[in-house]
């Protein structure tokens, strides 16, 4: 690597950085301002030098490493598992499967979303490269090496794959793990006036339909989830390095499984190399190192990697939203209406407050000032891993935003109106803040058109349609 | 060519605890500020910072309230046994509500401090004026004593006025009273190679409003990676399964994220409409791009797929899945 002069890159803003913004008297200077402003990131000498702490960097006297045998299937019963040649790995030291944790009452654990979730499969695995037993060895190396050894003897069952289909009569039932479930539903939600919504639908000059798919994605941040969890024997103290966005949460969650005080247990979250809500979730690996570590007696880690993050970790999306949008033939939106599918895996891991199951979705209304709105859900369990609340998603505001601005533009379309004048002629007014929406949420304060002129502006947007036209 | 419009509204800053909790704990957070004598302090933070740059915005929120500057700051976070309780970063609340609880509990220790000040300048508290980082007698501003030596007086020798203990430090559980909602107004331009069906992102125009901004370059920074992930999800990523629920996005290789090559220039602005009952009047930012991109990105190519009679198409938008439109043979993508 040559070494040159280091360069400063101007940020590509089309306007001046503000100037250091604070009240009057402190003698800020731009560049440190006593207050906001344009401060550098006090963080940043460490991380752009790799001096960082990142949990992979914490290393203990005699710590060992966990890894995770994964289920090839999507949909199996486990019929037996056979450990005995990984055990004999002269670098192993335990392994442990679904049912030795059973023994012991820790093969469940709750979700967020009050369900539970298998830290290892005991009665059959439900989505591909689901937990079912876990190594722990010297060395990362021989961690994985010994995976290979040890032999499960699966039974195939049908996976579940497609989420229109899967609450049809004779789909094989994923959570018989619940009690009295009979079907793959999860939960009905719904918010918003159906009658009035039909109403306004059934007296629109034009209503525009569309379905509209947010299908699956991932937060993929650059570093992968992990934790090193040192119980120690004498005084029963859990100390829990982890990446994880919600360290006390955690640790509280941990307190009520393990029958711990929350005072034995410390959860350290050093820094993380990315969240974006894939770091929320309280996965089978953190647990499986604590109970590595309690029962051995040394610090475990557990590092998952690449593929592992991105098969089995909180994903996001999901959603197969039918959308109706009703508007006079002038272009006044009058009524949005949507049903959706929710598609969330295996389990319901979701991390959402409790009294909103389907997040914050009900912002689908948007920006706009209407008359009606009405959304009816129905969530879905699908062989696939679990999750859905993720990847910047701000509890289902992704989603929301995307089948309002989708099928707003569907309108401009049918009404031939550009999509900037259909948006400008109804968005809410400043005056009418702090605005309750068609289903409830007060949005606090809101400034639209000149942000939209602005944005107009920058972009040269009367300029551009004309090149657009020209180019047609 | 296509232009696509997005304009969107959030709802952050989850929440006041009794409309929400997760598995039973309410979303109030807590924050604690301590003025160390020599006048350098310590605040500690309930939420964790993934890459956002809370160890500066917060030691910049605390110094807006008490002129101490930022480098002499220090965030705590992250650490169960150092820090308060509190429900953690996500939701972009971070800025809400444990943003707020600090702002509170600066000012919490400025009252004090205002206090403490009184006694040694001997005038009363309503006599007092607050110029950033230190308090004067009004009408004679000779008469000061710095946020320092406020500090070395909470802790020193001498007695301090009645009521008030030494030291000069605070504590607050913030629960917010409702949630803030930023919005921004997002303009995609893009050009689709009609013999390819590859579509070149050619412009990214997006003003966002986030209220009272802390730190506009940061702020600026969210909103280049929110934008990346827009492009990445609009026309590339997909954890997609076969029949037999084989996961098909395993690998870098197969769930394609985007790089500077598939981005364009970010061209980023802003407005200001504060929040009427955020202390600091600051709204969260962390998501507003991830969440107005995708669709300013779909929009934009269904708007350069128009001649074609298309009136919408599914994400994820590769080259194939826009050819296949394009011939009028568009399909869901699950």
């Amino acid at each position: 690597m040559t070494t040159t002069e280091p360069t400063t890159t101007e940020p590509t803003t089309t306007e001046p950085a503000p100037p250091a913004v604070g009240s009057d008297g402190a003698a800020s200077d731009e560049d440190r301002p006593v207050g906001f402003g344009n401060l550098r990131r006090k963080e940043d000498p460490r991380l752009i030098r790799g001096m960082g702490n990142f949990v992979d960097d914490v290393q203990l006297p005699g710590m060992l490493h966990l890894a995770i045998l994964r289920s090839p299937m999507a949909h199996a019963r486990i019929v037996s598992i056979d450990k005995s040649a990984a055990e004999a790995h002269p670098k192993v030291v335990a392994v442990i499967t679904g049912e030795d944790l059973a023994a012991q009452g820790l093969a469940w654990m709750p979700t967020l979303s009050n369900d539970v979730q298998a830290v290892l499969a005991t009665d059959k695995v439900r989505f591909q490269h689901q937990e079912v037993a876990f190594v722990v060895a010297e060395d990362r190396y021989s961690a994985r090496d010994a995976l290979e050894l040890i032999e499960v003897d699966y039974e195939w069952i049908d996976p579940v794959v497609d989420v229109r289909t899967a609450m049809d009569a004779g789909t094989p039932v994923i959570r018989d793990d619940l009690e009295g479930k009979t079907d793959n539903h999860i939960f009905d939600w719904e918010t918003g006036d159906e009658a009035a919504t039909k109403a306004v639908f059934d007296n629109a000059d034009v209503v525009v339909k569309e379905e509209i798919v947010y299908p699956r994605v991932h937060p993929a941040p650059m570093e992968t989830c992990g934790a090193v969890a040192d119980v120690e024997r004498v005084s029963g103290q859990l100390t829990l390095w982890c990446t994880t966005q919600a360290p006390h949460a955690h640790r509280t969650v941990y307190a009520l499984v393990a029958g711990l005080p929350e005072h034995k247990i410390r959860v350290i979250a050093p820094d993380i190399g990315g969240g974006f809500g894939n770091k929320v979730p309280i996965y089978p690996g953190y647990v499986c190192a604590i109970v590595a570590s309690l029962v051995i007696g040394k610090p475990v880690k557990w590092m998952e990697d690449r593929t592992e993050n991105l098969v089995s970790t909180g994903f996001a999306r999901d959603y197969i939203m039918e959308a109706e949008i009703a508007a006079t033939s002038d272009g006044t939106i009058q009524a949005i209406r949507t049903n959706v599918i929710a598609d969330h895996g295996a389990f319901n891991g979701v991390a959402a407050p409790t009294k909103y199951p389907a997040g914050f979705f009900g912002v689908f209304t948007g920006s706009y000032d209407l008359e009606a709105a009405f959304c009816k859900m129905s969530a879905i369990y699908t062989n696939k891993a679990p999750g859905g609340v993720a990847y910047a998603c701000s509890f289902r505001i992704t989603e929301a935003v995307y089948l309002v601005e989708r099928i707003v533009d569907c309108l401009a379309y049918e009404l031939e109106m550009d999509p900037a004048e259909l948006r400008l002629k109804n968005f809410i007014q400043p005056d009418q803040f702090p605005y309750e929406t068609r289903t409830g949420w007060v949005y606090d304060s809101g400034n639209y058109e000149p942000a939209m002129r602005k944005a107009m502006d920058m972009a040269g947007y009367e300029e551009l349609r004309r090149e657009q036209a020209d180019k047609r | 060519m296509g232009i696509g419009i997005s304009f969107f509204t959030e709802a952050v800053g989850a929440g006041p605890r009794k409309d929400m909790d997760i598995l039973g704990l309410g979303m109030a957070d807590g924050c604690e500020l301590r003025i160390h004598p020599t006048g350098k302090a310590v605040v500690r933070l309930s939420v964790k910072t993934q890459g956002q740059g809370h160890e500066t915005t917060f030691a910049q929120i605390v110094a807006e309230e008490t002129g101490i500057p930022p480098e002499d700051i220090e965030v705590i976070h992250g650490d169960t046994d150092n820090t308060p309780f509190g429900l953690g970063t996500y939701g972009s609340r971070s800025t809400p509500v444990s943003g707020a609880a600090a702002a509170l509990v600066a000012r919490k220790v400025r009252d004090k401090a205002q206090i403490i000040a009184s006694g040694m300048l001997e005038v009363s508290t309503a006599d007092l004026e607050w110029n950033k980082g230190s308090f004067h007698v009004k009408g004679d501003p000779e008469k000061s004593v710095t946020i320092q030596d406020i500090a070395m007086k909470a802790h020193g020798a001498g007695d301090l006025p009645e009521g008030i203990e030494g030291g000069l430090e605070a504590q607050i559980c913030y629960n917010p009273d409702s949630l803030t909602y930023p919005f921004g107004a997002y303009i995609c331009v893009v050009d689709i190679d009609p013999g390819t069906a590859v579509v070149k992102v050619r412009r990214f125009i997006a003003v966002d409003d986030c209220g009272t901004q802390i730190n506009p370059m940061i702020i600026e920074g969210q909103i280049h990676g929110g934008l990346a992930d827009g492009v990445g999800m609009a026309m590339m990523e997909m954890i997609s399964f076969d029949e037999d629920g084989n996961c098909l996005g395993g690998s870098l290789m197969d769930y394609l994220i985007p790089t500077a090559l598939e981005t364009p220039d970010w061209e980023t602005g802003h407005t200001v409409t504060p929040s009427p009952h955020h202390p600091i009047g600051a709204k969260g930012v962390g998501e507003s791009a991830t969440v107005g991109s995708p669709p300013a990105v779909v929009n934009a190519i269904v708007d350069a797929l128009k001649p074609f009679g298309v009136r919408h198409a599914d994400m994820p938008l590769t080259p194939s899945r826009v050819w296949e439109t394009m011939q009028g043979n568009h399909t869901p993508p699950i």
